[in-house]
């Protein structure tokens, strides 16, 4: 019997929520977040604007739904890019160790002194802005510290017991790394996805805050919270919505993957 | 009978980086082995912490790359298994699946045929067939090295390696293994390498010992004379410590 | 009697189900005895010697009896007051050697601690008799091992020195956790030997706490067998090798391999 995990609860019923109204945005929003609307120009709270209208009247609301959906879009590539990268770079030097792990890892550490989001800006003025750029440029930025995750953990479980029965039994490196290995470090790989998650919904909201990141018309969280500054004290609700709705689904993330590590993962724990 | 197992003239060596110089060095932990193993024999290694012997057990399992003197096996796949039953199993594996690597990997078995191999083996080593749909933490440690035995078993090795397999277990459960691998060396005509610090457990298994101190083997023999007419003073040193050499004397 | 275990419970409150692990557990310990605890793992033996030591002071247990050293309840006195008994009238070694010492701290250092704590000694005074208690543990060359760190000592060394750290202040009861272990056996022989000596020169109790029988049966007077979390049989060490009462005593006793001609099992099964 295991004492319940709040932080795992709570967490997952944030995002799940989070994930539901991002979900919707794909498919429906209450106005169209596009359609300017001068009469309606900064309105405050109400019945049918339930988070009020920005600059150009647009329902901000609607805004925000579709604005989920850019910037979960733009976090879920980037750390996918980040995960697969890292975990076959991390897998492979880890494992083997020796020279291919000093060379790797030495690219890695270049990579990882620069801070990520200026990576991504070299990379994004160098290919031009948009949504897929910023993918790219924030996915490589992510690679390394997921590399080194992983590393690490290969590292610790390759000269475990079980890994060399696996290998009196005829496993190939490539099973032993992959069928054997990275089912059990799946736990400590997916609370730094979680982290990793949070981290690129910031880093997306920072690029597109410098002007360099998602290019209007799509919305996304960190373009309106930038172009919510002017209205700072004029329409309070512009950014405090946008800005709350960023905070909700990074805390979801840091919920869950705080409980994750609690968890230790249900069934390896004996 | 024939030979299973012949060393003769085996050199071992490490790397490792002395503490404060950056190179690595070369040092030697296998002196000059040289022994033989017949076929259906168990084999005792005793020796205390850091005197060699698994490095030996892996040498002959080519786990150590750097070595000089002759290892014929003639068992093309022996067998390994290990101290610790929490270690050597995979925790994010079922028993189920632990058991068929083997029979995938080298013999290539289609599922159906695997199946029916593990659930055969579980029987032969004592467990009910359900467990192959366990995972390692639900099993207590008797159970976890009862399902490493079958696994080393899978492809019937003439030779297994059994590195302080009963070290990490309760004196009840650690009769009742020993009795498992007597049985089971019986029925399938296994040669064990059994490699132990206990004196006392190494007697009930084996037919012959060898005594190995810092990396070289300093008495070998077969076991009653090896424990009740040693001739080396380590051995008797061991012995003695053990409380064996004494009691031998009251009696 | 020097100590004294009444009734004691311990349970854990860390799941949605209370977990017993320790239930009425009985037992006494008078000045200069030697008293083995055995059992398997699971049994209750480390939680309830920890119990005694004080070391279990976590929220989400509760413990319930009572532990009366000196006629003092160690389960109900204030913190203060069993801070002063820990360490200086009650001390313990663990198993591992390894983690047991602090890995950043001279060796000199640790020994002394329980000195600096307990008592108002000056620096040379504490340093005097620091190097007197390594020598008395037969450590080889105390003022060099004074100045070293733990991980340049082997395993037998790093359990002598647990032992010269526990046995500084002179306590009344040593509580022995499975010492010898992570030992091989000729260290493991050496270090009951040292233990047997305190025990006669300073007559220090110890409760020994081992899986080890044969080693039981060699070093403590009397035995207290645990099952469960349960004393299921206690005597002196004759009557319970000798006449087990309980069949899982018994049990325990026909594990033990022997070693005598004829007898192996490779012979008889």
């Amino acid at each position: 019997m295991k004492k319940r995990n709040y932080n795992l609860l709570l967490g997952g019923a944030i995002t799940g929520i989070m994930m539901l109204l991002t979900l919707m945005g794909f498919f429906y929003t209450p106005f169209d977040p596009e359609k300017m609307d001068a009469a309606n120009k900064l309105s405050g709270i109400s019945l049918t604007h339930i988070m009020g209208c920005d600059n150009f009247g647009r329902d901000i609301f609607s805004r925000v739904l579709k604005g989920c959906g850019t910037t979960f879009t733009v976090a879920c590539g980037t750390v996918l890019i980040g995960t697969v990268f890292g975990t076959l770079i991390g897998a492979f030097t880890g494992y083997f160790g020796g020279i291919v792990d000093e060379v790797l890892m030495r690219i890695m550490d270049a990579l990882f002194a620069f801070p990520s989001l200026l990576l991504a800006l070299v990379f994004v003025s160098l290919f031009g802005s948009g949504k897929y750029h910023v993918i790219i440029a924030l996915g490589i930025a992510f690679v390394p510290s997921f590399s080194r995750i992983v590393r690490g953990e290969y590292m610790r479980c390759r000269d475990l017991d079980y890994v060399k029965s696996a290998r009196l039994s005829g496993a190939s490196h490539l099973r032993i790394m992959f069928v054997h290995i990275l089912p059990n470090i799946f736990t400590v790989l997916l609370s730094s996805i979680m982290i990793g998650f949070n981290n690129a919904v910031l880093a997306e909201a920072g690029l597109t805050y410098l002007g360099i990141g998602v290019k209007p018309p799509d919305a996304s969280l960190g373009e309106m919270l930038s172009s919510a500054q002017t209205y700072l004290f004029s329409a309070p609700w512009y950014a405090l919505c946008t800005g709350g709705t960023m905070i909700l689904m990074i805390l979801g993330f840091s919920l869950m993957s705080e409980g994750l590590k609690k968890n230790g993962g249900g069934r390896y724990a004996s | 009978m024939s030979v299973i197992l012949e060393v003769s003239g085996l050199n071992a060596f490490y790397k490792v980086r002395q503490p404060g110089k950056g190179k690595k060095q070369r040092r030697q932990v296998l002196y000059d082995i040289s022994f033989q193993m017949e076929e259906g024999e168990i084999l005792g290694l005793v020796g205390e912490s850091g005197c060699g012997k698994s490095t030996l057990a892996r040498t002959i399992l080519s786990m150590v790359p750097d070595y000089q003197g002759k290892i014929e096996c003639a068992d093309e796949h022996p067998q390994m298994i290990f101290q610790d039953p929490y270690g050597s199993l995979n925790p994010s594996m079922k028993i189920g699946t632990i058991l068929q690597e083997p029979l995938r990997n080298i013999l290539k078995l289609p599922l159906e045929e695997r199946q029916i191999r593990a659930a055969e083996m579980l029987k032969k080593v004592g467990l009910e067939e359900k467990y192959a749909a366990h995972y390692p933490s639900q099993l207590s440690g008797g159970q976890r090295q009862r399902v490493c035995i079958a696994a080393s078993l899978m492809l019937h090795p003439g030779l297994l390696i059994a590195d302080e397999p009963v070290s990490a277990l309760d004196v009840t459960i650690q009769a009742q293994v020993l009795r498992l691998l007597l049985e089971l060396k019986r029925e399938m005509g296994l040669s064990i390498l059994f490699i132990s610090h206990d004196l006392r457990v190494v007697y009930q298994l084996c037919d012959h010992v060898m005594i190995m101190k810092d990396g070289r083997i300093v008495e070998q023999g077969e076991t009653d004379e090896v424990y009740f007419s040693p001739r080396h003073e380590y051995t008797r040193r061991l012995l003695s410590a053990a409380g064996i050499l004494e009691t031998n004397e009251e009696d | 009697m020097l100590l004294e275990v009444k009734d004691l419970n311990i349970e854990f409150h860390d799941h949605l189900i209370p977990e017993t692990v320790v239930s009425d557990v009985d037992l006494t310990l008078s000045e200069g005895e030697i008293l083995g605890l055995v059992g398997e793992s699971g049994s209750g033996k480390s939680m309830t010697a920890h119990a005694i030591a004080g070391l279990l002071s976590r929220h989400d247990m509760k413990k319930t009896g009572e532990i009366l050293f000196d006629g003092k309840d160690l389960l109900t006195c204030p913190r203060e007051e069993l801070r002063k008994i820990q360490g200086n009238d009650i001390s313990v070694i663990f198993q591992e050697p390894m983690t047991s010492l602090n890995p950043v701290k001279q060796i000199g250092w640790q020994t002394g601690e329980a000195l600096r704590l307990h008592t108002n000694l000056e620096q040379g005074e504490i340093k005097k008799r620091v190097l007197e208690m390594l020598e008395l543990v037969e450590l080889p060359d105390p003022e060099l091992v004074y100045t070293q760190y733990p991980h340049e000592l082997s395993g037998g060394m790093r359990q002598r020195v647990m032992i010269a750290s526990a046995m500084i202040c002179g306590p009344k009861i040593l509580i022995a956790d499975e010492p010898t272990t992570a030992l091989d056996v000729t260290i493991q022989a050496q270090i009951v030997a040292l233990l047997k000596r305190f025990n006669k020169t300073r007559n220090t109790a110890i409760l020994f706490i081992s899986h080890d029988l044969s080693l039981v049966k060699t070093l403590c007077k009397r035995v207290a067998v645990m099952q469960q979390g349960r004393v299921v049989e206690t005597g002196t060490a004759q009557e319970v090798f000798l006449r087990p009462k309980e069949d899982y005593t018994r049990l325990l006793i026909e594990a033990i391999p022997k070693c005598e001609r004829g007898k192996s099992m490779r012979e008889t099964v």
